[in-house]
């Protein structure tokens, strides 16, 4: 069996969120009552900004809103036929970054997260 | 885009693809792609239809004889014969057993002339078919094929859990080299039926995301959405099987399955991928005009910004739209799937 996290760095502040513990997770800024399960401070990132969800052990992320975009490594992700999402299927290693792609007008570096499947020994 | 005269010397089959999906890529109407592309493409026809000869005439059939052999019409052989292309990786697997082909020349075969990938020993068809074409069973190759998968399906449909410890293609491919009996074959693909079950699994988990992430008033079944929308009755049973992750894709259903889920030509070649199949192939004719399709849609799209409402058919039926205006052959089954032009 495999362990699957993400490993999710801002600002020099590194969090490591264990995946498998539920199958949504939602992802953005915190502010009033919106209480993302990743939460990111920076303002490049959008209070609904994606959500990795699980399908039958597969992770994916899906780019909920075009505003602020999301890039896959390096990629932007782009939306589908009418505006449709995209989701993307996360490989071991994979790198998403969440707002702007490089230096945001506040001086901080973006929000980044890295997914990473790890052997479990049972 | 420029192509350098070493690019093209050292892989001249790549450098066509490229160039002519870069050409379809700017087509800015039918008529544009019907004059620049299609005549493109009328080598692969004729090679297609010297192969086929060559194929009849070195194994001393005559075109009924090999009809029969192929299990299929002999008007099927006589369109093959005049450069059609069957439009089924299966088929191609059928004409390769039936030309006593050895693995090599059927991945010849499916590669250059199908541009399918060739034999996938994960996947539980061409297990069999690598196991049948080392026995070389001569005449009986196509019948030994069809029973053994028969008997085997059977078996494999009631494991379907996901394997996600994997067994690497190269290690499966070593043992069905070492089987030697129908037996032992059935043995193996039981004893480790979810590897072949979970062939698919990522393909089966995508399909699932994109209609979740998109088509929320179905609440995320397949199932509802193809009954909701009137899809035909085989893509219906398509969906349903990948609702129970038990569905062999084949080319063209999936292609039409991303039509009617309104999927850009990057989300098409995704999928394809996931079912180890190659991208959309800018050297088949009818593939040539689905990337049109898909092509010309995304770009309408995203110079339309006034339209807020998603109509789920509208895709669909400017493929038909376009694919019926240009008489290609053998795709009459992929239009009727897709819905009709509305008359207003």
């Amino acid at each position: 069996m495999n362990n699957n996290l993400l490993i999710v760095s801002e600002n020099e502040r590194t969090h490591v969120y264990d995946l498998d513990t539920r199958s949504t997770w939602e992802v953005g800024r915190p502010y009033k009552e919106i209480d993302p399960d990743i939460k990111f401070y920076g303002k490049s990132v959008s209070r609904k900004h994606g959500r990795l969800q699980n399908i039958d052990g597969f992770w994916f992320y899906l780019d909920t809103n075009r505003k602020n975009g999301t890039r896959y490594n390096g990629k932007l992700i782009e939306p589908g036929i009418n505006g449709r999402i995209k989701p993307v299927m996360l490989e071991d290693g994979d790198i998403l970054e969440f707002g702007c792609g490089e230096k945001c007008s506040d001086g901080s570096k973006p929000a980044v997260a890295k997914y990473v499947v790890n052997q479990k020994n049972d | 885009m420029m192509y350098s005269e070493t690019e093209k010397k050292n892989n001249p089959s790549k450098y066509d693809t490229v160039f002519i999906r870069d050409i379809i890529s700017k087509c800015e109407d039918v008529e544009e792609l019907k004059s620049k592309i299609l005549p493109m493409l009328k080598d692969q026809k004729d090679q297609w239809s010297e192969k086929i000869g060559e194929i009849i005439e070195k194994n001393g059939y005559t075109k009924s004889a090999f009809a029969e052999a192929c299990r299929v019409s002999r008007v099927s052989v006589d369109k093959w014969c005049k450069g059609a292309i069957p439009k089924n990786r299966e088929t191609f697997l059928r004409i390769g057993m039936a030309a006593h082909y050895d693995r090599n020349q059927m991945d010849q075969l499916l590669q250059r002339y199908g541009q399918y990938p060739g034999l996938y020993p994960k996947s539980l068809e061409d297990c069999v078919c690598i196991f049948v074409l080392q026995k070389q069973y001569g005449e009986s190759a196509l019948g030994r094929y069809e029973a053994i998968l028969d008997r085997i399906k059977t078996e494999i449909i009631k494991d379907n859990e996901p394997n996600l410890g994997e067994f690497s293609t190269v290690f499966v491919d070593e043992r069905i080299r070492n089987i030697t009996s129908e037996e032992d074959l059935q043995k193996f693909v039981s004893d480790n039926a979810s590897i072949f079950s979970s062939a698919y699994h990522k393909f089966y988990a995508y399909v699932k995301i994109c209609i979740k992430a998109n088509y929320n008033g179905y609440a995320g079944s397949v199932f509802e959405l193809a009954e909701g929308q009137g899809w035909s009755s085989s893509l219906r049973q398509c969906v349903s099987e990948i609702r129970q992750n038990k569905w062999y894709p084949t080319r063209n259903k999936i292609i039409s399955l991303g039509l009617h889920l309104s999927m850009d030509h990057d989300q098409i070649d995704e999928m394809l991928e996931l079912a180890h199949m190659e991208p959309l192939c800018a050297k088949n004719i009818f593939e040539s005009v689905i990337m049109f399709v898909l092509d010309d849609a995304s770009l309408n799209n995203m110079m339309d910004t006034q339209s807020e409402e998603y109509d789920p058919d509208e895709l669909c039926r400017y493929a038909r739209s376009v694919l019926e205006g240009l008489d290609l052959p053998e795709i009459e089954a992929f239009i009727t799937e897709l819905p009709e032009i509305d008359d207003e």
